[in-house]
C-alpha cells in the first residue's frame, strides 16, 4: 500500500470527473429528486414521516450510490484506460483503495448537500445531535462504498453490468443497511449519543471484514 | 467399479422408496404432539409439527450446498482447475432449489407456529437472503462470457457471499430485538423426538443428503460433457 500513489489515482479521477461532471451532477440531482419524491410517502405534516424519515434518508444514499458507484470501474473499462492503470507501476490493491476512496469522496460530497436538504424538506427535528447522525450516515456510506466499489470491479466484464450490480450488491449490503437504519433511528428519533450505540461498532466490524476480504480477492478480478 | 447409469438408476430407485416410506411414516405413523407441549387446546402445532421433518432436512442440505459453493470457489481460485468451478456452480443451482423448498416449508411452519406466513424471524430472513445470494451468483454467471472469466468472477462472489450469511443472521437478530415482538418466537419450538421419531428423522436426513450428492454428481457430469462437446464443435479437440 502506497499512500502517495493512491492519492495520485484519486486526483486523476477527481480531475476527470470535474471536467465532465457527468456523475456528480447526476448523483446530486437524483438524490434531490428522490428526497422530494419520498416526501409523498406520507402526509408531510404527519408523525409517520418522522418515524420513517431515517430509513428514507438512508435509502436515498443507497440508490444514489448504486447508480453512481457503478461508474468507477466501468468508466475505465469503457474508455479503455483500465489496461493503462493496470500496467502502471501500482499494486492492484492500491487501485481498489483509490477507487474506493474516490467513491467515498463522491458519497460524502452528496451527503453534505443532501443531508441539510433532507432536514429542510422533511422539516425534521433531529432528537440527538445532527453531527452524530451525519457520522452514522458517513459510516454507512463507507461500508456501502467498500462493498460497492469491489463489486463494481467484479461486474465490469459482465453483460448489462449496471443491472447485475444492483442484484449482487443489495443482498450483501443487507447487514449494513439494517444496522445503519437502527443507529440512525436511535440518533434521530430517540436522541441516543453516538458512542453508546452498539450497532455502530458492528458496522465498523462489517467494514473491516469486507475491506480485508476485498483486498485479498481483488487480484483475482483483474488478473488476465 | 465405475459408477454408471445402471447403478445410478438402482440408487435413485432405492432412494425414492426409502424417502416415500419415511414420509408415509411421518405423516401417518407418528402420533400428534403430547398434550403438555401444546400451547392451547386446538393448537395447529398438534399435527403441524411434522413439517419440521421436511424443513429441517432442507435447511441442512442448503447449508451444505452453500459450504460446497465456498469450498469449490476457494479451490478454484487456488488451483484454476475447472472441475472445482463445475462443483461450485452445480452446488449453487441445487442450493437454490433446496432453499426454495426450505422457504416454502418455513412459511408453512411459521403460519402454524406464529400465525403468519412471513414472520421476519431471523432464520426466515437470512434464508431468504441466502436465496438472493445464490440467485445473484447464478445471475452473474449468466452475464459473463468466457469460461475462465466466468469461473474466476463467480468464485470471488461465492466467497464474498458466504461471509455475508452469518453477518445477515446477526443483523436480522438485532433488527428484531429492536422491535416489539409480534409473536413469541421462543415458544412452540420446544419439542423433543422419541426413538422412532429420531430414526425417521435420521433416515430422511440421510436420504436428502444422498439425493443432493447424487444430483451434484449428475450436474457436474452434465456440465463437463457439455463443455467437452463445445470444445469439439469449436475445433479445439
Amino acid at each position: 500500500m502506497n499512500p502517495l500513489l493512491i492519492y495520485r489515482i484519486v486526483c486523476k479521477d477527481l480531475k476527470s470527473e470535474l471536467r465532465g461532471k457527468e456523475t456528480i451532477n447526476f448523483m446530486f440531482l437524483f438524490s434531490f429528486i428522490s428526497l422530494l419524491m419520498f416526501n409523498f410517502a406520507a402526509d408531510p405534516f404527519s408523525p409517520a414521516l418522522t418515524e420513517v424519515g431515517p430509513g428514507l434518508l438512508w435509502f436515498v444514499f443507497i440508490f444514489t450510490g448504486m447508480l453512481g458507484l457503478s461508474r468507477a470501474f466501468i468508466k475505465e473499462k469503457e474508455t479503455g484506460t483500465l489496461e493503462g492503470l493496470l500496467l502502471a507501476p501500482v499494486s492492484t490493491e492500491d487501485i481498489l483503495y483509490a477507487k474506493t476512496f474516490y467513491n467515498l469522496l463522491l458519497m460524502l460530497g452528496i451527503q453534505l448537500i443532501a443531508f441539510p436538504l433532507f432536514i429542510v424538506l422533511f422539516n425534521y427535528n433531529i432528537a440527538g445531535s445532527a453531527l452524530d447522525a451525519f457520522i452514522v450516515l458517513a459510516l454507512g456510506n463507507i461500508a456501502f462504498v467498500v462493498v460497492g466499489s469491489f463489486m463494481s470491479a467484479l461486474v465490469m466484464n459482465a453483460k448489462s453490468r449496471e443491472l447485475v450490480l444492483q442484484i449482487i450488491v443489495l443482498p450483501l449490503l443487507l447487514p449494513v443497511i439494517i444496522l445503519t437504519i437502527i443507529s440512525l433511528r436511535k440518533v434521530m428519533i430517540a436522541g441516543v449519543n453516538l458512542l453508546s450505540i452498539g450497532e455502530v461498532k458492528l458496522i465498523v466490524f462489517y467494514v473491516a471484514i469486507m475491506a480485508v476480504l476485498a483486498s485479498i480477492l481483488f487480484e483475482y478480478i483483474v488478473e488476465e | 467399479m465405475k459408477f454408471e447409469r445402471k447403478h445410478a438408476q438402482v440408487f435413485l430407485g432405492t432412494l425414492w422408496i426409502v424417502v416415500l416410506a419415511a414420509m408415509y411414516k411421518v405423516l401417518f405413523g407418528l402420533g400428534p404432539l403430547k398434550e403438555e407441549l401444546l400451547r392451547y387446546p386446538g393448537d395447529p402445532m398438534r399435527n403441524g409439527y411434522k413439517i419440521f421433518f421436511f424443513s429441517m432436512e432442507a435447511a441442512a442440505v442448503t447449508y451444505i450446498a452453500f459450504t460446497v459453493v465456498l469450498l469449490g470457489s476457494a479451490f478454484y481460485l487456488k488451483t484454476k482447475d475447472m472441475k472445482w468451478d463445475r462443483i461450485a456452480s452445480s452446488s449453487a443451482r441445487l442450493g437454490l432449489v433446496f432453499t426454495t423448498i426450505l422457504l416454502i416449508n418455513g412459511a408453512i411452519f411459521s403460519n402454524l407456529a406464529w400465525g403468519a406466513y412471513w414472520n421476519w424471524d431471523p432464520r426466515q430472513t437470512s434464508s431468504l437472503f441466502l436465496w438472493f445470494t445464490l440467485a445473484a451468483y447464478l445471475t452473474l454467471r449468466g452475464a459473463v462470457d468466457g469460461v475462465e472469466t466466468r469461473a474466476r468472477l463467480s468464485a470471488v462472489l461465492g466467497i464474498f457471499g458466504f461471509v455475508g450469511v452469518p453477518l445477515t443472521h446477526i443483523s436480522t437478530t438485532i433488527w428484531l430485538s429492536n422491535h416489539p415482538a409480534l409473536y413469541d418466537t421462543a415458544q412452540s419450538t420446544g419439542f423433543s423426538l422419541d426413538r422412532s421419531g429420531l430414526i425417521l428423522f435420521m433416515t430422511l436426513m440421510t436420504s436428502f443428503l444422498a439425493l443432493y450428492i447424487y444430483l451434484l454428481w449428475l450436474t457436474v457430469k452434465i456440465d463437463s460433457l457439455e463443455e467437452g462437446s463445445q470444445k469439439v464443435f469449436s475445433g479445439e479437440l
